[in-house]
């Protein structure tokens, strides 16, 4: 047999994809961080997780991450793209970029993307839940109804984000997260 | 539910089906600390776009190809097996993809058993339970063709059979976008190999209340999708969903005895050399007639796969069986000249019958009977129910 | 001597159950549809012969038909024909010879002879202008294949018989004229199923002279001007027989070596034609009459022998990695005696040695080694100890046993010394032929390979250049005239001679229906219009060809032939080979769905009803 016909195939990096993840972590992160200081529920989601709390949500094995966690003061913050040297206490991964540009455009929720298996949590389970919820609130002040309904669970109702917590919120949000403040 | 005094079941496969599924091969390879497979394909028995889309889906995960080669034979042999061996060892692999069905998954079968082994002779593992140990992570990523034995714990290399629950693949990966049908004739014949799998599992001999779960998952497919595919083969959802009930009939399959429907087609297929699922096709419906002499032989849940939870419900249990065998009957005729009345109609000379008997026979063990065998034949050929 | 103007159209019908014989007279329609020889073969016995029938059981019916030309004078028309249900495949199959029992037949006065039915003890059937009689056999069964003849010449002037080999049911038994055969497909089986040990005519009782002689004259003096005058038959197959090949295949990388896993091999030269005539003192031996003379014999180890034939020499020679023209000599000689294919033979041991290696049988049959080849075919054409199983053929062998993958044959029939991984259009055609893997149906890769005049590679055009090749094919070997005369026949006229090689290339690979169609073949049908004095053009010539294709591969269909069974044996798919840098397989499902679609078939394969229609085939 002629064995080179048949070479050895090293996968290729998906560039454009990467980017676009990375990106999405990075305004999730800082988003995040932002609602943190701008909204009740998630300010109290945050108090009730542990004083050293830190999350890293990446794509698996080498893809863009995103780390998040308390600092000294237990403030919230947006600890950057590297986990290194810093203690992780929850791991998200999500098992392949694939799932994450899934999850990123919105193609599947993050409720649907866990019970799909595309993430693989370890640390404890009432903090991924907890950030699972404090996602949806984020992503309900980023993102117009019509792309966050195929994104959260459920569309928070009127009840539950009154449009004056909603807007006031979304200018609060998406000013800290691009100022970083 | 009939519980059976005593029954064993075992499927060591994970299974991920649906958008995406190849993506996560690298770290289910990961997860038996495999980086490196050898990915085998047939190119002709699978379009040429899906080697593309295979690579594309490991893009940015770790994981180094050892190599994909897409020129399996139809049917598996020693020197293919030996000649892929030693492409196996140059690359330093430690895994198997197979891509495909039919003569590519045995062939991924018989390099496991020897590269795991190490043994220079694969024959002495010939026979029932004679493989000693695990083998290195096999994946298999089923498409359009199939001939019966790729999800299960078999193998035919040679035309000699392999049987260990050793050969049993580790990961099956149902993508949306490997499994669309090229034609009508394709989706009709997998989803007839499917029937007969999930059939022969409601047969009392055979029962055993997972396989049947198993078998009810592809009967439910069938049952939604059969007329579909043929009326429009391209249709991506109908064919996963037939796929999916292709791995649920096969898993049901390698846990029940064997049928003698399966081991008919398979011997007339290999006599004559038509398509194992043609071969099932035409004699399924002469079969059923024959088992239905005695109806005690099925048991009545066959009508709750292929029905929907109302109908089964409101069907007398006497009339169960018949209504199932009818259902199936409609099936068949629905697909009109793609499946033949009787195997005249095939220009299968009727000195062949006694072969196909014999054969079939021989390749069960004597698990079946030989004159069942050959009234359903003779039978079949008639294009006469019995 | 009486005579006969153009032909008797008589053909002798003989029923060993019953003992009896009787005679029809070939129908004007018969003879203008399918001329004769091959083609009306096919036809008498779609007539008589339903399907179904057991290969070898009393209702199988073999047809020797003599064709309109032997006994005229028609270069390289020494030449007749049978046809019947093959053994070893289970359709039809049809072979050609050139030994003297045609022309015994012929001219004891008849155009054909159909054997029927079953004998209930070994007999020959002696046969002269008034009729047949069935003899008892009891001496001869047993006796070699010239033994036997020797007996049967003592009562007329030519004989067909069978060895060993075709009384023990051998499925790749042949039968004997001269030293001459019928090879492909059992025919010796079937003879030896009936308990019919050979056939012999008295002859010399009638004169066969063509109706309109001074046409037929004409055309013989043209047509001897062509042979005399192309370098391939008064030069390359005059001198050095058809082992001419050896050193053109192996230049071309289609040489068989090794089972068909190379293509080319070093020492090829060393039983090259070339070699043998410098090396074993070689003499003419040939068909009679014939006028390019490519048979030979030799004196080989100090016996005088046939020297082998390209394929026997290419199968058992480099196939099985030996290059001892006397090793193979003599292998040739012992199938000769015993009444077995060679090409068949040479695949089985080829098979036979592969799957030694693989462990798959056990033998002591080596590649490179001669030891037991002569012994292994004793024992095939007695059907003992492993013998009795390679008897079989390399398609029955695999299935027993496994190896489909390099157990090379098509639709059961071995593949023939010429690998088809360098010459796609032959490759189609192997796959396509209607007896089985067959080279003499298209004979494509002399043109791709040999003379260069297509591209071996190119895929556009091959469906319509095969399916010329085949129609031809069809009506030369219905005439019945010797394919080799395609060499002058073909290439001689001017329009081919004189335009550049690089140029027919580009015109047949690019346009080969047109090409097809610029071809002049009309000396064929002139030798056949002038014989029988009812005209026949050159297109219609090449429509009866198209008609007796169809009419065979509708014959095949009703056996359960299919797309399934146009196919290539796995190592032509699949495997490349080092002589090819490319390491190129077979592409042939794109080829085969234009073949069927400029042949008239459907997807599967079938001869559609209007084809069918077209060329006046009445569905049975």
């Amino acid at each position: 047999m002629n064995y080179n016909k048949y070479p050895q195939i090293n996968p290729k990096s998906k560039f454009i994809k990467r980017i676009y993840v990375s990106v999405m972590l990075f305004v999730v992160g800082r988003a995040i961080a932002a609602a943190a200081k701008s909204d009740k529920v998630v300010k109290e989601e945050f108090k009730n997780l542990r004083d050293d709390f830190m999350m890293r949500l990446g794509v698996t094995p080498n893809g863009p991450e995103m780390i998040l966690g308390k600092n000294e003061k237990g403030v919230v913050k947006y600890m950057g793209w590297n986990s290194k040297g810093k203690k992780i206490t929850m791991n998200m991964q999500i098992k392949n970029l694939e799932a994450a540009m899934l999850m990123f455009t919105f193609q599947e929720s993050t409720t649907v993307a866990t019970a799909r298996d595309r993430l693989a949590v370890s640390g404890d389970l009432p903090d991924a839940c907890a950030f699972v919820r404090i996602l949806d609130i984020v992503e309900t002040y980023l993102l117009p109804k019509i792309i966050v309904k195929f994104a959260v669970k459920r569309y928070p109702k009127w009840s539950q984000m009154s449009p004056l917590r909603k807007y006031v919120g979304r200018v609060l949000v998406y000013t800290r997260t691009l100022l970083g403040i | 539910m009939q519980s059976p005094d005593y029954y064993e079941f075992f499927n060591q496969a994970k299974i991920i089906a649906g958008n995406k599924g190849m993506d996560n091969i690298p770290l289910e390879l990961d997860g038996f600390n495999a980086q490196k497979p050898l990915v085998l394909m047939n190119k002709r028995k699978t379009s040429s776009c899906l080697k593309r889309k295979f690579i594309n889906a490991l893009g940015d995960s770790n994981m180094t190809v050892g190599a994909i080669f897409d020129d399996v034979a139809d049917k598996a042999g020693i020197g293919q097996i030996n000649d892929l061996v030693g492409l196996f060892r140059a690359r330093g692999c430690d895994s198997m993809v197979a891509i495909g069905g039919g003569g590519v998954v045995d062939v991924a079968k018989g390099v496991n058993m020897i590269v795991s082994l190490g043994v220079k002779d694969i024959f002495q593992f010939a026979g029932e339970n004679k493989i000693p140990d695990h083998l290195n992570p096999l994946v298999i990523v089923p498409t359009s063709y199939a001939t019966g034995y790729e999800m299960t714990n078999k193998a035919l290399i040679d035309n000699k059979r392999f049987i260990s629950d050793f050969l049993s693949p580790d990961v099956i990966v149902v993508d949306n976008s490997m499994v669309k049908f090229r034609n009508n004739q394709e989706a009709t014949y997998l989803s007839l190999i499917s029937l007969v799998q999930a059939v022969e599992s409601y047969l009392e001999a055979a029962h055993n209340p997972v396989a049947t779960s198993y078998a009810y998952v592809a009967l439910q497919a069938i049952k939604d999708n059969f007329t579909k595919a043929i009326a429009k083969p391209n249709n991506k959802k109908v064919s996963l969903a037939l796929v999916n009930g292709m791995v649920s009939g096969q898993i049901s399959f390698a846990n029940s005895s064997p049928g003698i429907v399966f081991a008919l087609g398979e011997a007339l297929s290999f006599i004559t050399g038509h398509e194992i699922g043609l071969s099932l096709g035409v004699i399924l419906p002469y079969a059923l007639d024959y088992k239905l002499k005695n109806k005690s032989n099925f048991s009545s849940e066959i009508w709750l796969g292929l029905s929907d939870f109302d109908e089964y419900a409101t069907t007398p249990e006497s009339e169960k069986i018949d209504k199932a065998i009818l259902f199936i009957k409609g099936l068949l005729s629905g697909a009109g000249a793609l499946i033949p009345k009787s195997l005249k109609e095939l220009n299968i000379s009727k000195n062949k019958l006694e072969d196909i008997a014999s054969l079939a026979v021989e390749n069960t063990n004597n698990k079946v009977n030989l004159a069942d065998c050959q009234k359903i034949l003779e039978s079949a050929w008639q294009g006469e129910p019995i | 001597m009486k005579e006969i103007i153009g032909t008797s159209n008589k053909v002798l019908e003989v029923d060993l159950t019953s003992g009896t014989f009787s005679e029809f007279t070939i129908s004007d329609q018969d003879r203008k549809l399918y001329l004769g020889g091959k083609g009306l073969g096919l036809k008498l016995l779609y007539d008589r012969m339903p399907a179904g029938v057991d290969p070898l059981g009393e209702e199988n019916q073999v047809a020797f038909m003599m064709g309109v030309l032997l006994g005229t004078g028609a270069p390289c028309a020494g030449r007749f024909a049978a046809v019947t249900k093959s053994p070893l495949t289970g359709i039809m199959v049809s072979s050609s010879c050139g030994g003297p029992f045609g022309m015994a037949l012929k001219t004891s006065g008849w155009d054909g002879l159909i054997i029927k039915g079953k004998s209930d003890k070994p007999v020959y059937i002696s046969i002269d202008s008034a009729g047949a009689i069935i003899k008892d056999a009891g001496d001869l069964w047993g006796k070699d294949t010239h033994q036997a003849q020797e007996v049967l010449n003592q009562e007329g002037s030519g004989a067909v018989v069978i060895g060993p080999a075709g009384e023990n049911l051998v499925s790749y038994a042949n039968l004997c004229s001269g030293h001459r055969f019928l090879g492909r497909g059992g025919m010796g089986a079937v003879l030896g199923s009936k308990n019919l040990k050979g056939i012999v005519a008295k002859g010399k009782e009638f004169k066969i002279i063509p109706k309109n002689k001074a046409k037929f004259d004409k055309h013989k003096k043209k047509a001897l001007k062509y042979i005399n005058a192309n370098p391939v038959s008064s030069d390359k197959y005059r001198n050095y027989g058809t082992n001419t090949h050896v050193n053109l295949c192996n230049q071309g990388g289609i040489l068989p070596v090794r089972n068909f896993t190379k293509g080319a091999h070093g020492e090829a030269h060393k039983v090259s034609g070339e070699t043998i005539k410098d090396r074993y003192d070689t003499k003419f031996s040939t068909c009679k009459p014939c006028s390019i003379l490519c048979g030979h014999k030799g004196t080989f180890d100090g016996q005088e022998r046939a020297v082998p034939e390209y394929e026997t020499v290419g199968l058992f020679g480099p196939n099985l990695e030996i290059f001892d023209p006397v090793k193979i000599s003599e292998w040739n000689e012992i199938c000769s005696l015993a009444g077995l294919d060679t090409i068949s033979a040479g695949v089985t041991i080829g098979w036979a040695m592969e799957a030694t290696e693989k462990g798959l049988i056990e033998s002591n049959l080596k590649f490179g080694s001669p030891e037991g080849v002569s012994d292994i075919l004793k024992d095939i054409s007695e059907r003992k100890g492993l013998g009795a199983d390679l008897a079989m053929g390399t398609r029955a062998l695999s299935k027993k046993y496994g190896g489909e993958d390099f157990a090379i044959q098509v639709k059961g029939m071995e593949v023939p010394a010429y690998d088809p991984r360098g010459c796609f259009g032959h490759a189609l055609g192997y796959a396509t032929a209607n007896r089985g893997a067959c080279h003499l149906s298209t004979a494509a890769f002399s043109v791709e390979v040999f003379f260069k005049m297509a591209d071996p590679y190119a895929l556009r055009g091959k469906a319509s250049f095969i399916k010329f090749m085949e129609n031809l094919y069809a009506a030369v070997n219905s005439l019945h005239i010797c394919q080799l005369t395609a060499f002058p026949f073909q290439l001689e006229p001017p329009l081919i001679k004189f335009t550049p090689v690089p140029l027919l290339n580009i015109f047949v690979t690019n346009f080969s229906a047109i090409a097809m169609r610029l071809m002049d073949v009309s000396l064929w049908p002139e030798f056949w219009s002038s014989t029988t004095g009812v005209k026949l053009s050159m297109f219609d010539f090449l429509k009866v060809g198209e008609r007796v294709h169809v009419l065979e591969r509708y014959m095949n269909t009703r056996e359960g032939i299919s797309k399934k069974d146009d196919t290539l044996p796995a190592r032509f798919l699949t495997e490349g080979r080092t002589c090819d840098a490319k390491g190129r397989t077979v592409p042939l499902e794109k080829m085969l769905k234009r073949y069927y679609q400029v042949r008239g078939f459907d997807q599967n394969g079938i001869p559609k009803d209007k084809t069918l229609k077209k060329f006046k085939i009445e569905k049975k």
